[in-house]
């Protein structure tokens, strides 16, 4: 596994290092300062740091390691300065946030003030994304995503105060009706309707039965994913299993619990939040 | 979650190592290298280092550490990064082939400016991160009634001396708090008005998006307000649609919210109608009510927001409400009949431009009364237009400057028959009043944020106001400041000059003094606050001294000659959440000592005495618990301690005519205490979700749950000679009914 990640690491540094001298022949606004040194290389650094941190977060999110989770916020941040791909630095960057707030949470209410920043950075990185005129031609593919991730985001900000609900509940929901509109078979969308609806108190709105339904359509909308473009995101197959897993765990069925964890490690075997949480507690 | 991957460690040093191990052999490359530490030395890893406007960069690593090479040469800033931090930055002039050691230091991001973390002796709600009551919060108090101002009442600093609304806020008289919705003064914002305030506020808590209620030493934006504001904000764009039916034992309503145009405009409208004739028979308390309380209210909210920036919101509300009740006075035993009604039209516009952000408001309260008790017929009415404008603007990255402007133009007219010596008998004495004139406020002040040293922020302003009748100017310098003690503690201070005009009715020249001066007092707070999770802690000492207050005046009728002083302590600890903890609550302990100058009748002279004053409650302790029982059914107690107040007994009679009736010969000021205030209110409500979206909530109130008859007053005999207390209308009563919410 290390060796996998050394790998990928040098890659990446590597792939930076080429952008520098690339970038100022990119679309990003340049230091006026500073003077430069020509090179012929890759044309799309940004994007390259995305695709590479991306990566460190889906290892970090496998290995339960924040600090992977940390290094790859870090990269997206960077990222943030190419203007033409800007909305989805915000995501990334919102995307790791939401991650490192699950992790934290996952390790005890200790950590709650912690990830309650995370989740109110990542809000704030949406929302800014959000409010970005994208030109580009997956502007409505980042409208979906974004609008599903920030959905999720203030789907976990409810279940740690439930008061919110009453704020952002509605504003959730319609979000998720946009991002529907918008792109009603992707499968995150999808999947941020589920665990929005698992996640609501009843009050709001929330209902487990229509969480399950929305975690099978996901689970059959994953499998028929194929992406286009690199740096679009392709998280959520295992997942998905995962939380059809906790969703019957909910209702006592323990069965259909394992095979759904089960299937999650099917798709991705290095699943740690399965492989080493939820799995243990339905094979006791 | 003990499984950590073996690379934990090894990461940093691997991002390190390969940043060093980055083909330098260019001599085109400049090398930077250095550390990022927090402000007490030590290292921080995972902080994205780079040269601002490119994506030249690196991450640090466990020690802080970084390096990387650009090809940029020149001039350049280098940018660290961090969530929870505020970022740093440093000015480079790099050289190629040669290497730039740097050493930058982050400061954790604490503080966030804003009014509520400023200010001290300040409660929220809303749906902010730092609020103190939640809409949620105000309907699921128990003994609150679902109103907000009932529900502020379980809050420290604010005293307990009956179970109506009224807000008596460290020693103050409830007018000496001030009601602002949105821009807009409430001019009359209590239900079934009475000395002590009234029994409901006239604002429903599912109208508000969110209020600030500050107990003293509020900024300078606040003016003409003695001792506390409460400032709400009205709702904003509904979101969805969504319709409430709400069928209780005394009211019934409907409340409709409809976004109209997505996005762009949305309207929001409550109908109420209050029947408390059910409720009385019911609890068997009908016995002292010819008319039961009754009225209706409605209000009308429109938003449109034209711009992305640009927003017009229109606001109406009215209500009118009527009682008879019999009252027992020495020299009447008779009817009083009431009835009221008020209004308040609001038009706000927030825009922003060139950087500033405008908000404009004109608003207008209209009120009218009637008031019958044997002799005295009398119908007050006011008229009251306002137009406030506040502007604010960033000056820096930690300095916010805010402006702004006021005038309140108010028209009284008091007309009717007035009993002389308040001897309400029809055959006795009256004094024909008929009178109005208009009392013209103008007002403007400004406010800086800023920090100046990190952990501190500070909170400067002043305000200056101009009144047409006392035609006099009052200045208002006000100061708070916060100091960031740790993450989660930190404390406060405040200091501040306030003044408040008397209320218009009292300038007219039958009864009143067209000459009074505005009634000023001082605010001296000192304050610890501790958050962490689901815990809140705060504490404060305060030190209020009042001058120029209105006294009455054996000449004058009314004069500015009262003056005295306030200080106490208030305690608030807070657990938890209605929903998200099974278990909530909080715990409000304010310890009090107020003295006043104050009057002293003996037939028909006076004398001026220090006393305690009228709302003088030395101790007031309010407990509140909520607890989710089963699933969807969820409990309440609030249990209310309040020090007896302050009462002046009646120690004789002079006989002032051969018809019977007599003056009385007031024992010393504040010298007697009524019995302590006592009550424990239970709540127990169950939801009840159907269809994809919808609710029923069903509610069941137990007021007064130990049956206790309070004590609010006495009532004499016509020579004086024996008293009856008189207690609270509601003995151990009981209240129920569903909330219904469809969201189509």
């Amino acid at each position: 596994m290390q060796y996998i990640l050394l790998a990928l690491i040098v890659f990446l540094i590597i792939l930076t290092k080429f952008g520098c001298s690339v970038a100022r022949e990119s679309t990003y606004e340049q230091n006026s300062d500073l003077t430069s040194v020509e090179s012929g290389a890759p044309v799309q650094p940004a994007a390259d740091l995305l695709t590479s941190g991306k990566n460190i977060l889906q290892q970090g999110i496998n290995e339960n390691n924040l600090d992977a989770m940390y290094a790859a916020r870090a990269i997206f941040e960077r990222a943030l300065t190419d203007k033409n791909l800007s909305a989805w630095s915000h995501y990334y960057i919102a995307l790791a946030d939401y991650r490192i707030a699950n992790n934290l949470l996952a390790q005890g209410k200790k950590n709650k003030d912690r990830a309650s920043k995370h989740l109110k950075e990542a809000a704030e990185h949406l929302e800014e994304a959000t409010r970005k005129d994208i030109t580009r031609e997956d502007a409505k593919t980042i409208a979906a995503e974004v609008y599903a991730l920030l959905s999720s985001v203030y789907g976990r900000q409810i279940s740690l105060s439930g008061i919110k609900g009453m704020f952002l509940g509605p504003k959730s929901g319609n979000l998720l009706k946009k991002a529907e509109q918008l792109a009603p078979n992707n499968p995150r969308v999808v999947l941020s309707a589920a665990i929005g609806a698992f996640n609501t108190p009843k009050m709001w709105g929330g209902s487990k039965e229509r969480a399950i339904e929305g975690f099978q359509r996901a689970a059959y909308l994953f499998a028929q994913e194929k992406p286009t473009d690199p740096i679009h995101p392709i998280w959520g197959h295992s997942e998905t299993y995962a939380w059809l897993g906790i969703a019957y765990m909910d209702r006592d069925e323990e069965d259909s619990a394992r095979s759904a964890f089960e299937k999650a490690l099917e798709i991705d075997p290095d699943n740690g939040w399965v492989k080493y949480e939820l799995l243990p507690k339905v094979t006791e | 979650m003990k499984h950590i991957s073996p690379s934990t460690t090894q990461w940093a040093k691997i991002l390190l190592l390969l940043s060093f191990a980055i083909p330098a052999s260019a001599q085109d490359y400049a090398f930077i290298q250095g550390q990022v530490l927090d402000e007490t030395d030590r290292p921080l890893a995972y902080v994205n280092v780079q040269i601002t406007g490119t994506l030249d960069g690196a991450i640090t690593d466990r020690d802080g550490r970084f390096a990387f090479s650009t090809q940029y040469t020149g001039k350049c800033d280098l940018n660290a990064s961090f969530i929870g931090y505020e970022p740093a930055q440093q000015t480079l002039h790099l050289t190629p082939g040669d290497t730039s050691t740097v050493r930058l230091i982050l400061r954790l991001a604490l503080i966030q400016l804003d009014e509520t973390i400023v200010t001290g002796s300040t409660y929220t709600t809303g749906e902010d991160e730092t609020v103190t009551l939640s809409p949620l919060d105000v309907v699921t108090t128990p003994g609150a009634s679902a109103d907000i101002f009932r529900a502020f009442k379980t809050f420290p600093g604010v005293a307990t001396v009956d179970d109506g609304a009224g807000l008596f806020v460290r020693g103050g008289d409830v007018s000496e708090t001030v009601i602002l919705l949105g821009q807009a003064t409430v001019v009359h914002p209590y239900k079934y008005e009475s000395p002590t305030g009234g029994v409901f506020g006239t604002i429903s808590p599912f109208m508000v998006q969110g209020a600030v209620f500050s107990t003293g030493g509020f900024p300078a934006r606040y003016g003409n307000a003695l001792s506390s504001v409460l400032s709400m904000e009205t709702q904003n764009m509904p979101v969805q649609k969504s319709y409430t039916l709400n069928l209780g034992l005394a009211a019934g309503s409907l409340g409709l919210n409809l976004p109209l145009i997505s996005d762009k405009l949305g309207v929001r409208f409550t109908g109420n109608l209050s029947f408390t004739d059910l409720l009385f028979r019911i609890n068997h308390h009908s016995s002292a009510f010819t008319t039961t309380p009754r009225g209706h209210d409605g209000n009308l909210n429109l938003i449109y927001q034209y711009s992305p920036t640009g927003r017009l919101k229109f606001f109406s509300f009215n209500a009118s409400d009527r009682l008879g009740v019999r009252v027992t006075e020495p020299s009447f035993d008779g009817i009083y009949q009431g009835s009221t009604n008020s209004a308040l039209h609001n038009l706000e516009w927030t825009d922003i431009f060139a950087n500033w952000i405008m908000e404009t408001s004109a608003s207008l309260n209209h009120h009218t009364a009637r008031k019958q008790l044997g002799n005295l017929d009398f119908s007050p009415r006011d008229l009251t237009f306002k137009l406030r404008t506040d502007i604010e603007r960033a000056l820096t990255s930690s300095a916010f400057l805010r402006l702004g402007g006021e005038i309140e133009h108010t028209d009284n007219r008091l007309a009717g028959s007035i009993p002389q010596g308040d001897i309400f008998d029809p055959q006795a004495e009256i004094f024909e009043l008929d009178t109005s004139y208009g009392a013209r406020r103008v007002g403007t002040y400004f406010e800086i944020d800023f920090e100046p040293a990190h952990r501190i922020v500070v909170n400067l302003g002043a305000r200056a106001d101009h009144h047409n009748l006392s035609d006099q100017f009052a200045i208002d310098p006000r100061v708070s400041a916060r100091y960031q003690i740790t993450k989660h503690t930190d404390a406060r201070l405040a200091w501040g000059i306030y003044h408040q005009f008397p209320d218009p009715s009292k300038y007219n020249a039958t009864s009143g003094n067209p000459r009074l001066r505005p009634q000023r007092a001082q605010h001296r707070i000192i304050g610890l606050h501790h958050e962490r999770d689901q815990f809140m802690m705060r504490l404060e000492a305060y030190h209020k001294p009042y001058y120029n207050l209105v006294l009455d005046h054996p000449d004058l009728n009314l004069s500015n000659d009262g003056k005295g002083h306030a200080s106490g302590l208030d305690l608030f600890l807070k657990r938890g959440d209605f929903l998200s903890t099974r278990f909530s609550g909080w715990m409000a302990y304010s310890l009090l000592k107020s003295h006043r100058l104050q009057v002293r009748h003996t037939g028909s002279e006076m004398h001026y005495e220090e006393a305690p004053s009228p709302y003088d409650i030395t101790h007031n302790l309010t407990l509140v618990a909520k607890m989710r029982l089963i699933d969807d059914l969820s409990g309440g107690l609030t249990v209310k301690y309040a020090t007896g107040r302050p009462i002046t007994p009646i120690v004789g009679a002079i006989p002032v005519s051969d018809q019977g009736y007599y003056l009385p010969i007031e024992g010393r000021v504040g010298s007697e205490r009524l019995p302590s205030f006592q009550q424990v209110d239970g709540q127990l409500s169950y939801l009840l979700p159907f269809g994809a979206n919808h609710q029923i909530v069903f509610y069941l109130a137990i007021n007064n749950l130990i049956n206790r008859a309070n004590v609010l007053n006495y009532d004499y005999s016509i020579d004086y000679s024996q008293r009856q207390p008189r207690t609270t209308t509601f003995r151990r009563s009981i209240y129920f009914g569903a909330t219904v919410t469809l969201n189509p």
